[in-house]
């Protein structure tokens, strides 16, 4: 269900009509998706949705209560605002309740396309074909999964808060395998406009990986250069970005947290090569125009030339700490240079090439610790060139060390990972020095 | 498929829908009502996707509630109720699937939804090389609903709250700078019609209590987490007020406080004892995932993966040692993947299937119109669909490593033990995406010497590899010490879909596995 601004703003303002708490928000959404999912060098499931959500967050005093539903009809409105007061009446009072901000200024939307927002089923279907004639030209056995959505989402409260966005999102994901089993391949993007992505390009990449990835010859686990391509980048850097929070480290709870209750803000943690930025108005990968509370999503530096510049922190932490709130980034930019993924491996004599990771989980909170696998083509770089294909390794090491140990980044291009799916990211390859494989992972 | 739904309509009027255990709240009014709600949708679902031109259709229509409470330290953080129900038609027209939604329910939509699947099917046909052929499935009306004692949703809010904020003074009181904790209730009813002539009325619970503390050193900077290890279950209220959450909360902050000082373990190859509330976890990866017939195909290439195991290694291929024999369910009390039926309407007695006898693979799990690719009749009812808007898939049922025969305790597991590690609760887990090499931690670990346990240990993960890790297996306990874990949220699919899933377990002991020591600078 897509609601243009004005119907949109008649419904949060109707909705926000009913409520007789003494201050209310509510956060409306919608949206219409299709998919359709291939596999085997054939089609397996597909599938067509129109949803509608609706939260809403009443409070008197202190007392707080939240209500959410998927129906947009008046009278489930009114129903869902009186149940959130009837929650929040009898809620406990909440210490760090803080009313709602009032007005905002925002900057633009920039993730819509109207020509995104035209896909149809059909459309899917053909590009469904590119993918297994690409297959069968290639004699290998390929697989896809091909999304598209268009959405609106607003927020409002009974301060004076207006937001409203539209999104479109395209994300194309296609593997091949070998029809042996013995090679894998696979390649991801993700762009609110069909003029940032390229179905064929992703093909081409996931289909030749396949093929080179064939025979891979056995590499001991051990403490390896790496040259990470920009997946496998997005799951790591992005799992590092939404573990950047204030209030864990200042109580010392966190790998940002130092003796004596300090914290590690304004540090140099990482390589100087690294900056790691959010903005909603990149113009590759937008992100949402507002973040928590109804915030807006301000362009903001994260770790400049190494150095530790901003923790994320909710406005009551803010307020604890007389310091300024930090919204969470809606994407993630890291930095990069002009080199191709080509001149990153000729700056390599001995060093692995990965492709993607895979099921990366956290071991130890204390130093980011997170381990995972590799997938989907891995290959040993000796003297500048691609070798030959090796084993898939499962690793144990922390994106703090990863960054630290950066040597060289190179172009940034929008991506998806396998944890951090579903954030807008550009980033670059990268390469660094002394990455962890702890075994050898014998899975092709 | 029109007749057997207005068969099912007249009995309706006729209050002669029954079979199977019956409702509690079969005669209220707001149940019986979305009864006939559910059976207009899916009469006009099914006539529309028959017309349309669907060789098959099936419907599922839900209508879901939830309530999450949660508490940091002194304060409820948050409070909040939810419900949303909505409807999924699934046609095959020639051999393609085809799949449509709506959260709108009215008889106008479940046709639009219909028709719009039947589309969906039509655009994709030039994409099939292989076509969809389905068993048929026994046509069933039928009633059934998880056994609670108590409806969470029946408990007053602020009773809730209360009793999170009890856990965690407690905590608090013992020591431990920080506590969080949460309720989760869930509450789903599920109607599932097919044009085979099914119709069948499912009611779930599902219960999810959890505290987590933290201990702090702020001398060092060093830090310790301890969780609840009680998992959720398909439970009432009953299974909150039957434990002691103050005294767990209690034993967490001393076991947290005590992992801030516990000493760093040797890595190496060591004997292994797990207790279930961590082999669950281990069970549900390295068994549960790698058996399931749809990624033996390659159907989940693209995401979950695919897997070691092999169409002809049914029958064929030891898994593990001949002491381990795992067992699939629909029907274990407080079990999340217990049901009458699976998401294809087939019923749940036929997911009571080994999968491994001892030690010997037996049988993948099927969704309908798998089993041919392996020559076999149906499904075994491993079927289902996170919501109204996802397409059923391939899913677990309970999956349960059987006690051994003998009465054997956890203290004569350990007493084999000549240089081990004992781990209780879950912690990291990971696997690769042919479910071979696995890394999993924990919460609590423990050093055994000569046969008793010894000192608390920090840093602990194992590591190896499927089938010897679980060859390797050489002493289980007894029936005494079954415990049933399990997960809200195991995902598989594209789009991703949550699956609740629960897997029993007893202490087991494993030889020369390679123990990891995580702790690392940076």
């Amino acid at each position: 269900m897509i609601l243009s601004e004005g119907e949109a703003r008649e419904l949060g303002t109707k909705l926000l009509s009913y409520s007789r708490a003494e201050t209310a928000v509510a956060e409306i959404s919608g949206w219409s998706r299709l998919n359709v999912r291939l596999a085997c060098n054939t089609v397996t499931t597909d599938g067509e949705d129109e949803g509608f959500h609706c939260r809403v967050e009443s409070s008197f005093g202190k007392r707080r209560g939240e209500a959410a539903g998927n129906k947009a009809d008046p009278n489930d409105l009114a129903a869902l605002v009186r149940r959130s007061e009837e929650v929040a009446r009898v809620s406990p009072e909440d210490p760090e309740f803080l009313p709602p901000p009032g007005a905002q200024t925002y900057p633009p939307a920039k993730g819509y396309s109207s020509e995104a927002a035209r896909l149809s089923a059909k459309d899917l279907a053909e590009k469904g074909q590119t993918v297994l004639a690409a297959a069968q030209a290639k004699r290998v056995v390929g697989a896809a999964f091909l999304e598209c959505e268009s959405s609106f989402s607003a927020y409002t409260a009974t301060t004076g808060l207006w937001v409203f966005q539209q999104a479109t999102r395209l994300q194309y994901t296609v593997s091949a395998r070998t029809r042996d089993g013995e090679g894998a391949g696979w390649a991801a993007s993700a762009a609110y406009s069909p003029n940032e992505i390229s179905l064929p390009v992703l093909v081409e990449r996931a289909m030749e990986k396949a093929l080179r990835s064939r025979h891979p010859q056995p590499l001991a686990p051990g403490s390896y250069t790496v040259l990470l391509e920009p997946s496998a980048v997005c799951d790591l850097v992005g799992m590092l970005l939404f573990s950047l929070h204030a209030r864990p480290a200042d109580e010392g709870r966190s790998f940002l947290s130092r003796p004596g209750g300090k914290t590690a803000l304004g540090e140099t943690l990482f390589s100087d090569l690294i900056s790691l930025r959010s903005d909603p108005e990149d113009a590759v990968a937008p992100g949402s125009i507002y973040s928590t509370d109804g915030l807006p999503a301000t362009p903001r530096v994260w770790i400049d030339q190494g150095k530790l510049q901003e923790l994320i922190r909710p406005r009551f932490w803010a307020q604890e700490k007389k310091a300024p709130t930090i919204p969470e980034p809606t994407n993630l930019l890291l930095s990069g240079s002009d080199r191709s993924t080509e001149e990153l491996i000729q700056r390599i004599d001995r060093g692995v090439l990965v492709t993607r990771l895979w099921y990366i989980r956290t071991v130890d909170p204390r130093t980011l610790l997170l381990t995972g696998l590799t997938r989907d083509g891995t290959f040993w770089i000796e003297k500048g060139k691609i070798a030959h294909p090796v084993n898939n390794f499962r690793f144990n090491e922390s994106p703090v060390t990863l960054l630290k140990n950066a040597l060289a980044l190179g172009k940034p291009e929008a991506t998806v990972g396998s944890e951090v799916d579903d954030l807008p990211a550009r980033v670059p390859a990268l390469v660094a020095k002394e990455f962890t494989f702890s075994s050898v992972s014998q899975a092709s | 498929m029109s007749i057997s739904r207005r068969k099912f309509l007249q009995s309706l009027a006729a209050g002669l829908l029954g079979g199977g255990a019956p409702l509690a709240a079969a005669t209220s009014e707001g149940r019986s009502s979305r009864r006939e709600e559910a059976a207009r949708l899916a009469e006009a679902a099914l006539d529309a996707a028959r017309t349309a031109g669907a060789g098959y259709a099936d419907v599922r229509v839900l209508f879901s509630e939830s309530e999450v409470l949660s508490a940091r330290e002194e304060r409820i953080e948050n409070v909040e109720v939810s419900a949303s129900s909505g409807l999924g038609v699934r046609v095959l027209v020639n051999g393609v699937w085809g799949f449509s939604s709506a959260s709108v329910l009215d008889p106008a939509h479940a046709s639009a939804c219909s028709r719009s699947a039947v589309e969906m099917a039509k655009s994709n046909r030039a994409l099939a090389t292989q076509r969809v052929e389905l068993e048929r499935v026994e046509a069933r009306i039928d009633r059934w609903r998880v056994p609670i004692e108590q409806d969470p949703f029946s408990i007053p809010l602020d009773q809730k709250a209360e009793e999170l904020l009890g856990i965690n003074a407690a905590a608090r009181a013992a020591g431990a700078p920080f506590c969080r904790s949460f309720f989760l209730f869930v509450r789903q009813e599920k109607f599932f019609a097919s044009s085979g002539g099914s119709f069948l009325e499912q009611l779930f619970f599902r219960t999810y209590p959890r505290l987590t503390v933290t201990a702090t050193d702020p001398g060092t900077g060093r830090f310790a987490n301890r969780s609840s290890f009680l998992p959720p279950r398909a439970a009432g209220y009953e299974y909150i007020r039957l434990h002691d959450w103050k005294q767990e909360a209690r034993q967490a902050a001393e076991d947290a406080s005590r992992k801030l000082k516990a000493k760093p373990v040797a890595a190496g190859k060591k004997d292994l004892v797990l207790h279930p509330t961590n082999l669950w976890l281990t069970l549900h990866e390295t068994i549960g995932h790698s058996t399931e017939l749809d990624r033996a195909f390659g159907y989940e290439a693209g995401f979950a993966g695919t897997t070691f195991v092999k169409p002809a290694d049914r029958g064929h291929l030891r898994f593990a040692s001949e002491i381990v024999t795992v067992m699939a369910d629909r029907d274990q009390p407080g079990g999340l993947a217990t049901a009458a039926y699976d998401d294809d309407g087939m019923p749940a007695r036929y997911a009571r299937f080994p999968i491994i006898s001892r030690g010997r693979f037996e049988n993948f799990q099927m969704a309908i119109g798998q089993s041919r690719w392996i020559g076999l009749p149906h499904s075994n009812a491993c079927s289902f669909a996170e919501g109204h808007a996802y397409f059923p898939i391939q899913r677990m049922p309970n999956i349960s490593l059987q006690p051994s025969q003998q009465d054997v305790s956890l203290e004569e597991l350990i007493a084999g033990v000549e240089d081990g590690v004992y781990i209780v609760g879950d912690g990291s887990w990971s696997i690769d995406q042919q479910r071979k090499n696995f890394q999993f931690g924990g919460q609590l670990f423990y050093e055994i010497r000569k046969g008793k346990l010894g000192e608390m240990l920090r840093d602990v993960a194992y590591q190896s590899t499927t089938v010897p890790f679980w060859n390797a297996c050489d002493g289980l306990g007894g029936v005494k010490e079954y415990w049933l874990g399990g997960t809200l949220s195991c995902g598989k699919g594209q789009p991703v879909q949550s699956a609740p899933v629960s897997h029993g377990a007893v202490p087991a002991r494993f030889r020369g596995i390679q123990i990891l020591n995580t702790g690392r600078g940076i």
